[in-house]
């Protein structure tokens, strides 16, 4: 891999940012551009604004997906029934989002936005690449728990109450060869529910919020 | 076959053998402490062992602060906040645990408290919620079995909300672990058998959960080894110190494998059967290894058979089908119990631990709610837990 730093003389003094191009690389033909501030030895690490706004997209899907599974599939209105009224569920990418802000109201849970909040429960993704993979069922959530790629603040029995709800959500929102990877097992959901239950929440419930 | 991807971390300077609690000096010394509280309890205390340890830290410039040594069998927010308030009032600078894994739950929980500056235990339960250095901590364990000497966990029971408190940070592994044969050597021969069982439940459920991975495979196989070598001459001499120490090593390892590549269903059932029964944690794990093992057969059977060498040894291994090795497994853990039960009356089933059959649906519940359980290759519900534990009463 060759590196071209592309510096001018006044650069060199330190006074502007500079970028720095990285290319050829043998195994993709992207191209980099990292800014430099101040000091030309100093790196700033790509943004990765594309993956968090993806990751923002699929956690207002996966929030949208939950508050209609949970007003229509059985077993998931049975395990909500364990939280408080008013139990709050908060997913976090660190550092700095997206979030995604969930809420139990009226026996169902509720998506209340993108922004932070305080929670009962916070379920923290490490880092974006974390979260990209288990939004986008690469990785399923017990075993982005194992690699310590999630960290939870809260109660942790909550948190399993949670783990189990969305096993049935991400089953609703992704096909079975898909769903099948990344659970140990698929949930026991009727096919006549599941597929009824799929369409709702294609047609419905995540461009509607119903 | 190596994980996609894994995490290894253990810290933890060992000192292990003849004299071992004489250098906690110089560790500490090390470490800038000079004023440590001891943390106990009162049978260790009767034991005499705590006289051991502080005579073992004499001719140096050690002050013992202070001793708490309150710690009931399980810890809670009120000793915790109680163990604290002695630490503080004594200005004390460092902690030294001795005794079994309520004792150091309840150091690492005091920890917390002190090293956080807070009063509520709340903020921080969950993994990875501790944020600042911990004061320095030894871990002088006088049980083989918990291995909470290296473990990054602390379990502590929440006595108004009436919950038990699951902490987990690398920020609580103690700085040091001191193996002494002196600590173990009163162990009575029931109590080493099941603290052994412990500690052989931890190494097979490290070897096959999750996060399974060739270091935490490494520490998970050669405690399994020395448990099957050591664990009947140490029920039936507890003088024997090679077996002691073999045992005592034995469990350390076991806690340093699952510390990174956790446990699963086996302790997520029984820690429910502790938490709503009361009965001690290494007695239900020798009960609910082999069911457990059964259930998540159709996913660990590689694993399990693979662990025959260590638990039954080369010859056994050697004239065992490959495709029959991990049902000889559960064979042979079923024989070890049953050794054992003969040797020392270690129980057996559930019902003989004093479970009653009306709290086994209360049990499954509550293992519903154990983080544990995530780990475990194989997923369970309540009915399949609810048939492991009728298999077991």
């Amino acid at each position: 891999m060759s590196v071209k730093y592309n510096l001018t003389q006044r650069l060199n003094s330190g006074r502007m940012p500079v970028s720095l191009h990285v290319r050829s690389n043998r195994f993709n033909n992207e191209k980099t551009t990292m800014v430099l501030k101040q000091s030309p030895s100093e790196i700033k690490p790509p943004a990765k604004r594309i993956k968090k706004i993806m990751c923002a997209v699929l956690l207002f899907c996966l929030g949208r997906g939950f508050q209609t599974v949970s007003g229509m599939d059985p077993d998931v209105i049975k395990e909500i029934e364990g939280w408080n009224e008013g139990f709050g569920i908060l997913f976090e990418v660190a550092p700095g989002g997206p979030y995604l802000q969930l809420r139990k109201e009226k026996n169902r849970i509720r998506f209340l936005g993108l922004s932070k909040a305080d929670a009962d429960l916070v379920i923290q993704f490490k880092n974006i690449e974390a979260a990209f993979m288990v939004l986008t069922a690469q990785m399923g959530t017990p075993q982005a728990f194992a690699e310590h790629r999630i960290s939870v603040r809260g109660n942790l029995p909550e948190a399993m109450r949670l783990i189990r709800c969305l096993n049935y959500v991400q089953y609703y929102l992704f096909p079975a060869f898909i769903a099948g990877k990344v659970m140990k097992r698929l949930p026991p959901i009727p096919a006549g529910r599941l597929l009824s239950g799929r369409a709702y929440v294609y047609l419905f419930g995540v461009p509607l919020g119903l | 076959m190596l994980p996609a991807y894994f995490q290894f971390y253990n810290p933890v300077k060992i000192l292990s053998g003849k004299k071992a609690l004489e250098n906690i000096p110089f560790e500490l010394e090390l470490l800038n402490a000079s004023r440590p509280m001891i943390v106990t309890d009162k049978g260790v205390v009767q034991a005499g062992l705590v006289d051991i340890v502080t005579a073992a830290l004499g001719g140096s410039n050690l002050t013992i602060g202070a001793v708490y040594d309150k710690t009931p069998p399980d810890s809670s927010n009120i000793v915790i906040g109680e163990a604290a308030a002695l630490f503080r009032d004594a200005k004390c600078d460092s902690l030294i645990a001795v005794g079994g894994g309520s004792v150091l739950d309840t150091a690492k929980g005091v920890n917390i408290v002190i090293s956080e500056d807070t009063t509520d235990l709340m903020k921080f339960i969950g993994a990875d919620r501790l944020t600042k250095p911990m004061r320095p901590m030894i871990a002088v364990p006088t049980t083989a079995g918990t291995g909470s000497e290296v473990t990054l966990v602390a379990v502590i029971a929440n006595e108004e909300k009436c919950f038990k408190m699951l902490f987990t940070s690398y920020l609580l592994l103690p700085r040091v672990a001191v193996l002494d044969p002196r600590m173990t050597l009163t162990v009575p021969p029931r109590i080493t058998a099941f603290t052994a069982m412990d500690a052989l439940t931890h190494a097979v459920e490290a070897y096959s959960c999750l996060q399974k991975n060739p270091l935490s495979d490494a520490y998970a196989w050669a405690a399994i080894d020395l448990v099957r070598k050591h664990m009947i001459m140490a029920v039936t001499d507890g003088k024997n110190e090679e077996a002691r120490m073999a045992l005592a090593n034995a469990a350390l390892m076991a806690g340093c494998a699952f510390s990174n590549s956790m446990v699963g269903l086996v302790h997520a059932i029984g820690h429910a059967v502790g938490g709503v029964s009361r009965v001690a944690h290494g007695m239900t794990m020798a009960i609910l290894l082999p069911w457990c093992m059964e259930y998540n057969m159709g996913k660990c059977a590689p694993y399990y058979g693979e662990l025959l060498l260590p638990l039954a040894g080369p010859d056994e291994f050697l004239k065992t089908d490959p495709e029959k090795r991990a049902g000889r497994s559960v064979a042979v853990i079923r024989e070890m119990n049953s050794h054992l039960n003969r040797l020392a009356g270690m129980p057996l089933t559930l019902k003989d631990c004093g479970v009653k059959r009306e709290s086994l649906p209360d049990i499954a519940r509550t293992a519903l709610g154990d983080g544990a359980l995530v780990f475990n290759p194989e997923e369970s519900d309540y009915n399949e837990i609810l048939g492991i534990l009728r298999k077991a009463y």
